[in-house]
């Protein structure tokens, strides 16, 4: 007779009274398998934590994002917004399916550049641009988004320096019916200064308008705001037209759909709640073909979409460290990933799943990260089987923003592998090392460590 | 003064080419040669085509128009010619000459009204006919005029040396001398001209013989030049020559061999000669039918202008292999993205009998289905409510809108269409879109829609079990009518990872299509706006020079680059907002222009990576003439002169580059073109650099230095 394997007391209170009116019981779920690759494989040969990214679920995103806004309205561009991760796999993938880049500094600019995007498939937004990015953006075609007076100046400065016209798109923001109202980036289009700033250009004579751009806000729940958004966008389409006699080539959306991912504050989970990509399409496009734009006329519609793409191909394999109570008798999970490298845990409640289900009873316990900070909480609070230290777990939907945002605090950043379509497993980044981190320092002479003076 | 001689004496030689429906001058040239070999027969030829030309213009009849001057020349050329046969020169021959010279042209008008109007076919020689038997009848009253006396004795009596005199007595020459001259200015002007008077001719001999009919009908009484032109005009001037058209050229040859043998009987007792009356019997008894009543198969009448048969048959064959036949309807996607065709003509569940030509969109998602989920909700179909927009420009003519979508699954059998949107488009032809969701039309019957306006959205009424457009081209405003067979315009099919853009086709069942989005930028490229020049410094092995071109646009709107600095040559090009394209090229073998044309014989302003496409442009100009004259001898049975291409455009950081492979293989003589061009664009100032290679080897590089 084998011997059968130790299962922790658990104390579990008992909830008298009437019925719980939810029902029974959660499910319990696991994921043994990535894209049909075996996460204890991954585990095995990469370690953790380890971020996972599915190329099969980038792709159908990208696909699903173009098949939803194709399908209504004629012309359509998507970039890619590379804050949102910019890694260089990552990245190639959205080009190869077509779409341009979105970059918010120069040292996104740098990156994109690097893959090979041409720069008039770059979209330069950000309310900082170095003097020498921009000179170096109008030289390779970039179009540039404007954010604000001071930086519209110094393009026209640049402008006339060179002695060519440079055309521009304007950031422009707007009351959309929705909180928390976005209003510093961009010219607001309320008040008039959206028109003014058109006038503005327009009298400069250096410059010419291309395009205008309006990102409403994140993880947006309610499409309608970008049919308002884009009611009035087409409306100061017009006024361009009205004022330049050149119509606008583009309008850009920006992004902010929300992904599959729940927010913490959020009862229903996001697979449910969040609205599918179509309901923004729909929204968009019903709003400007009503504009009421000559065929010939009709502007592009760009998108920078982010999160709505990544944040599903992307998944945490973590490790668990230990187990505790706390004072109280809350159960307690250390695991060896936290919010060094899940920054949306923040706002995000994250599907925790164990990789192997051994049983057990169910318990609603703590994650927390490795850390040694208060706050580095991964869950607050998540029914989990009992689980050993060594046993995976794999966090989701991670793809948006835990990369771009991950520190090198305390922890080094950890190793990033892709999933491709033939379950081929690919390193996209290498684990870091401490010299990754203690590279850039320059110790001055008088703080190095002396040598040990042999015996 | 030497250039009105000059346009002068082009004139007077193209009305002697007239005479064997020819325009050449060249041609002209030899059969006045042929002419005049008895100077005074041809010295009554020309003094007959002088006379009409000068009494139509004494009526101040309009002779700007150069055809109408040769249509009158003829005539005269032809009596002028008739009488220096039948009557021996002298002065009282002159008058009658100039008289009925007269009398023909108004004869020649008289009745050229009626035969174009109330027969619609061609007069050919009528008035000829007619005034020469008047002349000859009158003749014989008048002593003055002497008959001319014909040796009796024929010394050969073979078939070709037959055919040699029948060629020489379409001038009223019937030696075998000016025949090898008439000959050998048809094989300068047109083979095919050439082949088809061979043809007829040979037809017509052997019925006379074969029935037994005497020779000597051949030899004395000028018969046998009425087989030839019959065989030529049926053969290849007013119908396309093919196959089928040759058949025919032996047939009209053999019918005048009838025609001929009645005519002579019925002339015996008058004593006058049969003339062109048996060729112009038989044309109009063949071209009637043939022209007027649509036969399928193999006849088709020429339409625009009348040249030589080959040069008819290219117009077209080009034509009809490149672009869209102008008599089928043609539309864009009434969709916009990426759609599936689910059912497409002939399908095989609804698409049939009277309702074949028609198409079946739906939507399907990466895994290859039209839903997400479990595709039991009508929303969870990727084509529910997506945008329908109008095919093409038109008027509203009918609107169903409040039918309920049906639950997945079901179908509505009384109202079979659903709601749906008619139009009416310009030609007389309608379009039907089916299937609409319920009250999401958004036109009103009456109600102009342009190219694109969104109608409604795809819904789930009528016979539909899950959300798709039926779309279909039909003849009449009625709901539910037979449909007409129409095609798509500039659409892309997605085949696994490649795509491929398409002018005009049929997408079939399978098939995923989507229309063609146009990047301004591009479009910009290539448009070639009339005024524009391109001066190129251009590098061909050894030699150099350069080559400047210039878009020109005439009062019609046609559209041609034209080299001004080089050696002559045009090609005339279209573009519009969704592609390109290179029509057609006439020039000299080796210039820059030669190679653009290949290489940009269709361009599609996409905006989409990795789409190829074919295409066949004819490189008849661009090869040498032995090949030449190979591929005009094959033209009615295979495209022999043309080159399969697959181009496909690539986009750089600094604008695109269209690269064209051609399949030089395929085609004799094309074995000195280039197999791989170039083209380099910039944006915003178009083509930038031209290199043409063959086997890896640059053969040319051009740039623009302006």
């Amino acid at each position: 007779m084998s011997r059968l394997p130790y299962e922790k007391p658990t104390i579990i209170k008992h909830y008298t009274g009437l019925a719980n009116k939810l029902g029974r019981g959660p499910s319990r779920r696991d994921l043994a398998r990535i894209d049909g690759v075996s996460i204890d494989a991954l585990i095995e040969q990469y370690g953790t934590p380890l971020f996972v990214f599915s190329e099969h679920t980038l792709r159908q995103k990208y696909r699903d994002t173009h098949r939803a806004f194709t399908l209504r309205y004629p012309k359509v561009q998507i970039s890619w917004s590379y804050k949102t991760n910019y890694l260089d796999a990552v990245c190639q993938v959205f080009h190869d399916e077509g779409s341009w880049a979105e970059v918010v500094s120069e040292i996104e600019y740098g990156m994109a550049r690097r893959l090979g995007v041409p720069g008039n498939r770059i979209l330069f937004n950000g309310p900082y641009k170095p003097e020498e990015s921009l000179r170096v953006a109008i030289k390779e075609g970039a179009h540039i988004h404007v954010d604000h007076y001071d930086e519209l100046y110094l393009i026209e400065r640049i402008a006339k320096e060179l002695g060519t016209r440079i055309d521009v798109a304007l950031r422009i923001n707007m009351d959309t019916g929705i909180l928390p109202r976005w209003d510093r980036f961009g010219f607001n289009l309320d008040n008039g200064e959206a028109l003014d700033a058109i006038r503005r250009v327009h009298a400069g004579g250096h410059l010419g308008i291309e395009g205008l751009h309006t990102h409403i806000g994140t993880f947006m729940l309610d499409p309608a705001a970008y049919g308002r958004a884009a009611a009035k966008l087409a409306g100061l389409a017009k006024q361009v037209k009205e004022t330049t006699g050149t119509p606008v080539k583009y309008l850009d959306f920006g992004g902010g759909f929300a992904s599959r991912a729940t927010l913490h504050a959020q009862y229903a989970p996001g697979t449910d709640a969040s609205p599918p990509i179509d309901d923004y399409a729909e929204a968009i496009t019903s709003a400007l073909l009503a504009a009421g734009f000559p065929p010939s006329e009709l502007p592009t519609l760009m998108l920078e979409t982010g999160r709505a793409m990544v944040d599903e191909a992307g998944f945490m394999v973590s490790r668990v460290v230990g187990n505790k109570r706390l004072a109280n008798g809350t159960r307690a999970l250390v695991i060896d990933a936290g919010v060094n490298v899940l920054f949306t845990s923040f706002w995000y409640r994250h599907d925790v799943l164990p990789v192997h289900d051994r049983g057990g009873m169910m318990e609603e316990t703590v994650v927390y990260g490795p850390l040694c900070m208060n706050i580095d909480v991964v869950r607050p609070s998540v029914l989990l089987p009992p689980l050993e230290p060594g046993d995976a777990l794999v966090i989701r939907p991670v793809g948006a923003y835990n990369l771009t945002q991950s520190m090198q605090f305390i922890r080094l950043r950890p190793a990033c592998v892709l999933i491709g379509e033939n379950q081929q497993v690919d390193l996209i980044r290498a684990a870091e090392v401490l010299d990754d981190v203690k590279g850039p320092e320059r110790l001055p002479a008088r703080f190095q460590p002396k040598r040990a003076k042999k015996a | 003064m030497s250039q009105r001689l000059l346009s002068a004496a082009r004139g007077v030689l193209e009305t002697y080419a007239q005479v064997l429906f020819l325009k050449s001058p060249w041609a002209g040239l030899c059969f006045f040669a042929a002419t005049v070999i008895a100077p005074d027969r041809g010295a009554a030829g020309l003094l007959g085509l002088l006379v009409c030309i000068a009494t139509a213009r004494g009526l101040g009849l309009s002779v700007a128009r150069s055809a109408d001057e040769t249509f009158f020349g003829a005539t005269g050329l032809l009596v002028g010619l008739a009488f220096g046969l039948f009557f021996r020169p002298g002065p009282a021959t002159y008058v009658a000459l100039v008289l009925a010279c007269m009398l023909g042209v108004g004869v020649a008008l008289a009745l050229r009204g009626i035969v174009d109007r109330t027969l619609a076919l061609p007069i050919l020689s009528l008035p000829f006919v007619l005034v020469t038997w008047l002349a000859l009848l009158a003749a014989r009253r008048f002593g003055g005029i002497e008959p001319a006396t014909f040796s009796s004795v024929i010394p050969d009596t073979g078939m070709g040396s037959i055919y040699l005199r029948s060629l020489g007595a379409c001038f009223w020459q019937p030696e075998p001398l000016p025949g090898a001259l008439v000959l050998g200015g048809l094989l300068l002007a047109s083979r095919w001209t050439a082949a088809l008077t061979a043809l007829g001719f040979a037809a017509g001999f052997a019925v006379y013989v074969r029935l037994g009919g005497p020779l000597d009908d051949l030899r004395y009484h000028l018969v046998g030049f009425n087989f030839v032109l019959a065989g030529v005009a049926v053969g290849g001037v007013w119908l396309l020559l093919s196959p089928t058209t040759l058949v025919l050229s032996a047939v009209a040859g053999a019918l005048a061999a009838m025609v001929s043998a009645a005519t002579l009987a019925l002339l015996k007792p008058w004593a006058l000669p049969v003339l062109a009356f048996p060729f112009i019997a038989v044309t109009w008894a063949m071209l009637h039918p043939l022209l007027h009543f649509p036969y399928a198969r193999g006849v088709r009448p020429v339409r625009g202008r009348i040249e030589t048969p080959e040069e008819n048959l290219a117009r077209v064959v080009q034509a009809q292999r490149r672009y869209p036949d102008p008599t089928v309807p043609v539309f864009f996607l009434p969709v916009m993205g990426t759609w599936r065709i689910t059912q497409g003509h002939d399908g095989d569940r609804t698409h049939q009998g009277a309702w074949r030509h028609a198409w079946d969109f739906e939507v399907v998602g990466e895994d290859d289905r039209p839903f997400r989920g479990d595709g039991t909700a009508l929303t969870d179909f990727h084509a529910y409510r997506a945008p329908v927009v109008a095919p093409a420009a038109g008027r509203v003519v009918r609107v169903v809108n409040h039918l309920d979508d049906n639950p997945i699954g079901e179908v509505d059998t009384v109202n079979n269409w659903g709601n749906l949107v008619l139009l009416w488009h310009a030609g007389e032809v309608y379009t039907a879109l089916c299937h609409l969701q319920k009250e999401s039309i958004t036109v009103v019957e009456g109600e102009l829609v342009t190219v694109g306006q969104p109608l409604g959205r795809v819904g789930n009424s009528g016979r539909s079990p899950l959300p798709h457009l039926h779309f279909q081209v039909q003849r009449s405003a009625e709901i539910g009518a037979p449909t007409l067979y129409g095609e798509l315009l500039h659409y892309v099919t997605h085949e696994h990872k490649n795509q491929r853009y398409v002018t005009y086709g049929v997408p079939t069942q399978g098939q995923d299509i989507a229309s063609v989005s146009v990047d301004a930028a591009v479009r910009q490229a290539l448009t070639l706006s009339p005024g524009r020049r391109f001066h190129w410094h251009v590098r061909a092995g050894k030699r150099t020079f350069d080559e400047v071109w210039e878009s020109h646009i005439d009062a019609l709107g046609t559209r041609e680059l034209v080299v001004v600095e080089g050696q002559p040559a045009r090609a005339a090009i279209h573009s519009d907002e969704r592609y390109t394209t290179v029509l057609d090229y006439r020039g000299p073998r080796h210039t820059l222009l030669g190679t653009f044309y290949l290489a940009m014989g269709r361009v599609p302003h996409l905006d989409t990576r990795e789409v190829t496409w074919v295409d066949s442009p004819a490189v008849t100009a661009l090869v040498a003439w032995p090949a030449r004259i190979l591929a005009e001898l094959l033209m009615p049975f295979t495209s022999a002169g043309a080159v399969p291409t697959s181009t496909r455009l690539q986009r750089d950081e600094r604008g695109f580059t269209v690269e064209t492979a051609l399949e030089t293989q395929r085609v004799v003589g094309a074995g000195h073109l280039p197999d791989r061009i170039t083209v380099a664009h910039l944006h915003g100032e178009g083509a930038s650099r031209i290199q043409a290679f063959r086997a890896g080897k640059l053969l040319m590089e051009a740039i623009r230095c302006d």
